[in-house]
């Protein structure tokens, strides 16, 4: 039980991962449709989950956790991501969210989450968070499918938090949001991944978003 | 009435690799190696840029009507030192039902040092059922310019409530060393559209490579694809490779009006003069 139980402490959202900082792009996209209704708000998480979790992020956090100790082929797949987000916000968002859950890691005293940390100081890393979420979990023990789960949840409960933080939607209703999309986080998971799987990512409406948000002059998150 | 030809290729496809480059000489840049097929047709070169008089553009024409189940349609381009050159193309591609077999389009360019390279088509329109995959690839020069654009609009003639089925898009640019600077790669099924476009009908990327002293405000690149009633969103590339914009439109119309603003803002920051309009 102990690998279940770890994935569920990663999950909860009391464990300083540094993701109550970054909005996703939510804050921009409810910025451009102040009128969003609850439905259209779960649909674009929903969007999130399919079109870039279980499509891009979900294929580096796999990486990374079977690459292991190996920093090496850690900093490959984080030198990929880097390459592939568009948009710088997201980019730095990811790095930036990376960094905190490294350095939660590190105060804990994870020996790999001292060595990324190391990497990432010395720029032989970026250290974004997908990357570095499937080495720490991998080095934690945590179940392969679990980490998955993991990852997927943080992301859709990241998106609601923030949500309600900007008062888009009530808590109870962020609530339903996140239970109606649970049976698609298993089901993202429950579908197996090619070991060559190719990063795509699809969801131009965040990507304008999250592009247009860092011209805001009042914003409340980092992305 | 349909000639034997377009009937034969709506049915099995056509299968055709063409290749073009463009030199510099002679104070002009020219088309040194042609190589194009039927469905694809290019029209003479034009010089129609007074404040770069050495700049060659092309019309790339589809001869068949568009793009059918089958096609797989490759595109080797090559731009040769110091030579600029803009493909564009005459008008929208119409891709038709992919019937499980889809139309692929296939693009590699190379930018070589000090060339400027300019590859921006109009949008491709999926009907119901269409099934499109793009896969580019590029390398680019540290000195160069490349800019590329696509997009597609989403049209349902009868209103029948039906969509295309896939609209898939992989680019990949690197430097001459291999080294990779961007891949932006993504696909989408018809029905997830909503979710991923919102209220849009069609959606757009412009991608400029040069060098961080001839790019133009990331801000001026969105407000000239916004001021055409388009929503657009620009950033800086990965590895400070240039810039990317990312358009969003209610339709086909809106989206060319919004990606022609947004290449002369692109280009004019890469060559430092305005271009003349591309008439079409």
């Amino acid at each position: 039980m102990l690998p279940l139980l770890r994935a569920i402490w990663q999950a909860d959202a009391a464990f300083p991962s540094g993701a109550f900082a970054f909005s996703y792009g939510i804050e921009g996209a409810l910025a451009l449709r102040p009128d969003m209704s609850l439905g259209e708000f779960e649909r674009l998480c929903a969007a999130v989950l399919q079109q870039r979790w279980a499509s891009y992020d979900r294929i580096a956090l796999q990486r990374a956790f079977r690459a292991g100790r190996d920093l090496d082929a850690l900093a490959a797949v984080d030198r990929e991501i880097e390459a592939s987000t568009m948009i710088e916000a997201l980019r730095a968002g990811s790095r930036r969210n990376g960094a905190s859950f490294l350095a939660a890691h590190a105060r804990l005293g994870q020996p790999l989450a001292l060595k990324l940390r190391a990497q990432v100081k010395a720029g032989d890393c970026l250290g974004h968070i997908a990357v570095m979420q499937g080495a720490i979990w991998a080095a934690l023990q945590l179940d392969e499918q679990h980490a998955a789960l993991c990852s997927a949840y943080t992301v859709a409960s990241g998106l609601i938090t923030a949500a309600v933080r900007l008062g888009a939607v009530g808590a109870l209703q962020g609530q339903s949001v996140l239970q109606a999309l649970l049976p698609l986080i298993d089901a993202l998971v429950a579908t197996p991944l090619d070991d060559d799987a190719e990063l795509e990512s699809f969801i131009p409406i965040l990507d304008i978003a999250a592009a247009r948000h860092v011209h805001a002059e009042l914003r409340l998150f980092a992305n | 009435m349909r000639s034997p030809q377009l009937s034969c290729s709506a049915s099995e496809g056509r299968a055709v690799e063409a290749a073009l480059s463009v030199e510099h000489a002679g104070g002009r840049s020219m088309l040194r190696r042609q190589h194009v097929g039927y469905p694809l047709h290019v029209t003479r070169g034009f010089y129609l840029d007074a404040a770069r008089p050495d700049l060659l553009t092309l019309y790339l024409q589809s001869a068949s009507g568009g793009l059918y189940a089958g096609d797989r349609i490759g595109l080797d381009l090559s731009v040769a030192r110091g030579a600029a050159f803009h493909l564009t193309t005459q008008s929208a591609t119409v891709v038709r039902d992919g019937r499980g077999r889809g139309a692929v389009q296939r693009l590699a360019v190379n930018v070589e040092a000090g060339a400027f390279c300019a590859v921006t088509s109009d949008p491709y329109v999926l009907f119901p059922g269409a099934e499109l995959a793009l896969a580019s690839e590029a390398t680019v020069a540290d000195d160069a310019v490349l800019c590329m654009a696509d997009g597609f609009a989403v049209h349902d003639p009868h209103a029948r409530g039906r969509s295309f089925t896939e609209f898939s898009s992989r680019l990949r640019i690197r430097r001459p060393d291999g080294r990779l600077l961007l891949q932006d790669a993504g696909r989408i099924s018809g029905e997830d559209l909503q979710g991923a476009l919102g209220r849009f009908a069609a959606a757009a990327n412009l991608v400029l490579i040069a060098p961080p002293d001839r790019l133009p405000p990331v801000k001026e690149l969105q407000q000239a694809a916004d001021r055409c009633g388009a929503l657009a969103g620009a950033s800086a590339a990965p590895n400070e490779s240039g810039l990317v914009l990312r358009v969003l439109a209610s339709d086909g119309g809106t989206l060319s009006c919004a990606m022609e603003a947004a290449f002369h803002v692109a280009a004019a920051g890469a060559l430092g003069v305005a271009l003349a309009r591309r008439r079409k």
